[in-house]
């Protein structure tokens, strides 16, 4: 029965033990963690553009992090003014810093693509817009129609792209998912309570 | 025992104290109908549970397929929501993951439980309940992932409420048939595969509520995901495989495992250190750095049960390399076991910071999971199931020349695959770290090279079409019972056809 | 600084300590005195007296004296060993 006792004990010691130091003392650090009074919680329609997000998987392209710019080009390549830091993704459940930049950074994408319009039109076709671009089309985010219906926003396509009869109405998805982009905008200065910094000082 | 007798019969002594000990060996070995009466008591499951594996191999494959190709023709099948890049990625992820890997494994481990504590399964009726309440789990979770429900965190996509309690109670039930019948094992030692195995169904149940708990917000969100993300590569798809290589290793080559002691210090090494790595995922990103600084240091610390591991199998094929011609088993795990130290080694190289600022958020990163998911876990599965469908079904395999063709395109697509993205990866990374170039160009770089490939995921999937092929016909050829002369008999090597015995 | 604190020296030493005391039972009772036979119990009774075509002739020759002189292999050999 040792032995037995051995290895199962033994094995959750060694889980618990990374639990820890990885889950469980995080969390009691980073709960002290404010958001800044620069970042504003998501309005309802950014909410839902960010579920769109979620579901739609653009984490699997994209990041949302700007990384030290000790050992990194982040900073240099524009894709923000700072390195992202805690207190900026306080509100996030689930977070979505991405692993992949198959697609650009969109950390700052707000800032730096502010134009409603362009969003639309990019991600109806990302290749009227970007010829070079390998982002998927979603064409399911919007409505082929013969006429707009009195409260619908049209979509201005270059000729090329759009349809030869009717028109591409945005619907309430894709509206919502660039608004959910446009809101990404972190060009407030790092906020004081930067726990990096702290533990580094400690 | 020899020294206390007088010089002249010190000789006979000798002989005599060495057939004893013969003896008492064969009297601790397992006679073959034994065997047979172990095999007998999991085969419901075991069967079961390759069967459902192999639907979903294909299922994956079709999925990784459509994903490759989308990166090729970013404009191919984008009108239905359901067969949009961003769900297809993560559909392929889950499906091979918890379908085709974990269902493969729970079948690898019930199989060498009752052979390894010698007795029986128990539970059997857990375990075939257990596989098919894990197969409702993760369908209803597929269906849910492809029509847009997902908790967004990499590896844990599957819905939190609907999908994962039954995957939780299904990876139970099995891990409660292994356990009771570890509980009512014959045998005094356990032998190292047991430790292995035995471990891997308590760490998966604890990573995998810890990592879908809905409590963590923020930069704690991204913890818990890599934490269980890394996890469940180290702790369950890598444990459960290497239980599986101690076992074929020996077994085939017909010479125990080099050093019991090596063994030990790579099970407790890897269950020290493999749990604490999963930062090193988020190196440079918003966290604490001193979390991220303790996964690096985890990192580097698992080159000891990696280096462990590696010698310990090496040492015991090392001189018999000869037998992978025999043995597509063999073969297929010796690949394997390099494989884990390759992929372990890349690992921890890419868990350096000098490299990882080039090789974080590019395709080296999948070049990289690829070669711990496919030339490690599925290589080491194929050659499990080599190894125990035909004793489970009391038939040899049809056709030699199916297993070469599954071998060598598998195999062969594989190391294309991996190749053509290493390469791409780093192109990309290192412009991307050029803060002079557009990232129009890190798009151009890597294009040829997913081009190559979607070639290799076609190469795999050839290879997969022929092995379901070969397992429908080994399941239901018309030949009952053992053949005779079987194909791979004695001096007949399987996969190189010329050359003779040495 | 919370990994100071008392609570986690204490979670850290429950979760410890036992498997540390079992490991010294273990320890204490001989389990870990006879590892290489753990490493033999898988082998079934006479399988490592087949021939096994890969094998030098050195290699097969240690083999038979730790294990007793060759049989004949069965028809249904690779049942064993593939």
């Amino acid at each position: 029965m040792t032995r037995l006792l051995v290895l199962i004990m033994g094995a959750l010691a060694t889980v618990m033990f990374a639990l820890i130091v990885l889950v469980i003392m995080p969390r009691t650090m980073l709960a002290d963690i404010k958001a800044p009074e620069q970042l504003k919680p998501l309005s309802a329609l950014e909410a839902r553009g960010r579920q769109i997000y979620i579901s739609n998987g653009c984490i699997y392209c994209h990041t949302q992090q700007v990384r030290d710019s000790n050992f990194t080009a982040d900073v240099s390549k524009g894709l923000g003014n700072r390195p992202s830091v805690p207190a900026d993704y306080v509100n996030d459940a689930p977070h979505l810093l991405g692993t992949m930049r198959t697609g650009p950074d969109l950390f700052n994408v707000g800032s730096r693509l502010p134009d409603q319009n362009w969003q639309l039109v990019h991600l109806y076709q990302p290749r009227a817009l970007v010829p070079w671009s390998i982002m998927p089309a979603f064409p399911f985010l919007f409505e082929h129609k013969a006429k707009a219906g009195p409260n619908e926003k049209t979509l201005n396509l270059p000729p090329a792209y759009a349809p030869r009869e009717g028109v591409v109405v945005v619907s309430k998805d894709a509206e919502a998912i660039v608004a959910y982009l446009l809101s990404l905008k972190h060009a407030y200065p790092a906020p004081g309570n930067d726990l990096t910094k702290e533990i580094a000082n400690d | 025992m020899s020294s206390p007798l007088p010089s002249a019969t010190n000789k006979q002594g000798q002989s005599e104290t060495q057939q004893a000990s013969t003896l008492h060996h064969s009297e601790v070995r397992i006679r073959p109908e034994e065997v047979r009466a172990y095999d007998d008591s999991s085969r419901k499951p075991v069967l079961l549970a390759f069967f459902l594996a192999l639907v979903w191999l294909l299922v994956g494959t079709v999925l990784g397929d459509l994903s490759s190709f989308k990166f090729d023709r970013p404009d191919l099948l984008t009108e239905q929501a359901y067969l949009t890049f961003g769900r297809l990625r993560p559909a392929h992820l889950n499906v091979m993951v918890y379908g085709w890997a974990s269902t493969a494994m729970f079948a690898v481990s019930l199989w060498l439980m009752p052979r390894l504590c010698r007795t029986t399964l128990r539970w059997q009726f857990a375990a075939v309940s257990g596989i098919l309440v894990w197969t409702l789990g993760l369908g209803i979770g597929l269906v849910l992932l492809l029509a847009g429900v997902s908790d967004g965190l990499e590896w844990l996509e599957l819905d939190r409420y609907w999908a994962d309690p039954l995957l939780v109670l299904g990876a139970s039930l099995v891990g409660a048939s292994i356990w009771k019948t570890l509980g009512a094992r014959q045998v005094q030692h356990l032998y190292v595969s047991v430790w292995y195995i035995a471990a891997s169904y308590p760490w998966f149940a604890i990573i995998f509520i810890a990592g879908n708990l809905p409590i963590f917000k923020g930069v704690e969100s991204a913890a818990v995901n890599w934490f269980y993300a890394h996890n469940a590569l180290g702790l369950w798809l890598t444990t459960v495989n290497l239980g599986l290589i101690y076992y074929l290793l020996p077994k085939i080559i017909g010479r125990p495992i080099y050093s019991y002691w090596l063994s030990l210090v790579g099970f407790w090494g890897l269950a020290l250190f493999y749990a604490l790595n999963g930062m090193h995922h988020l190196i440079g990103g918003p966290l604490p750095s001193w979390m991220i600084a303790t996964s690096i240091t985890a990192s580097i610390m698992m080159i000891i049960p990696v280096v462990a591991v590696g010698i310990n199998q090496h040492m015991t094929v090392v001189g018999r390399f000869g037998a992978m011609r025999y043995s597509p088993a063999l073969t297929l795990a010796v690949i394997a076991a390099m494989s884990y130290t390759a992929v372990s080694l890349q690992g921890i190289l890419t868990a350096l910071a000098s490299v990882n600022r080039i090789t974080h958020f590019t395709h080296w990163t999948i070049a990289h999971s690829h070669l711990g998911l496919y030339m490690f876990v599925t290589l080491s599965l194929f050659g499990g199931m080599y190894y125990i469908l035909p004793r489970v079904l009391g038939r040899e395999w049809p056709s030699p020349r199916l297993i070469r063709a599954h071998i060598l395109l598998a195999g062969g697509g594989m190391v294309l695959y991996v190749l053509a993205l290493g390469i791409g990866g780093v192109l990309q990374g290192l412009s991307l770290m050029n803060p002079g170039e557009a990232f129009e160009i890190s798009v151009a770089q890597t294009k040829p090279w997913l081009l190559l490939r979607s070639v290799s995921a076609v190469i795999i999937s050839a290879g997969h079409l022929i092995f379901v092929y070969h397992c429908w016909r080994l399941a239901y050829s018309s030949r009952q019972g053992h053949a005779q002369h079987p194909p791979f008999f004695e001096l007949k090597p399987v996969l190189v056809k010329k050359g003779s015995a040495s | 600084m919370f990994a100071d604190s008392i609570a986690i020296i204490a979670l850290s030493l429950i979760i410890g300590l036992p498997p540390l005391i079992f490991l010294l039972i273990g320890v204490r009772h001989g389990y870990f005195d006879h590892v290489d036979e753990a490493s033999r119990s898988i082998f079934e009774e006479n399988e490592l007296r087949y021939h096994r075509p890969w094998e030098s002739q050195s290699q097969m020759q240690s083999r038979l004296d730790h294990h007793g002189p060759l049989l004949s292999n069965p028809t249904t050999e690779w049942e064993r060993w593939l």
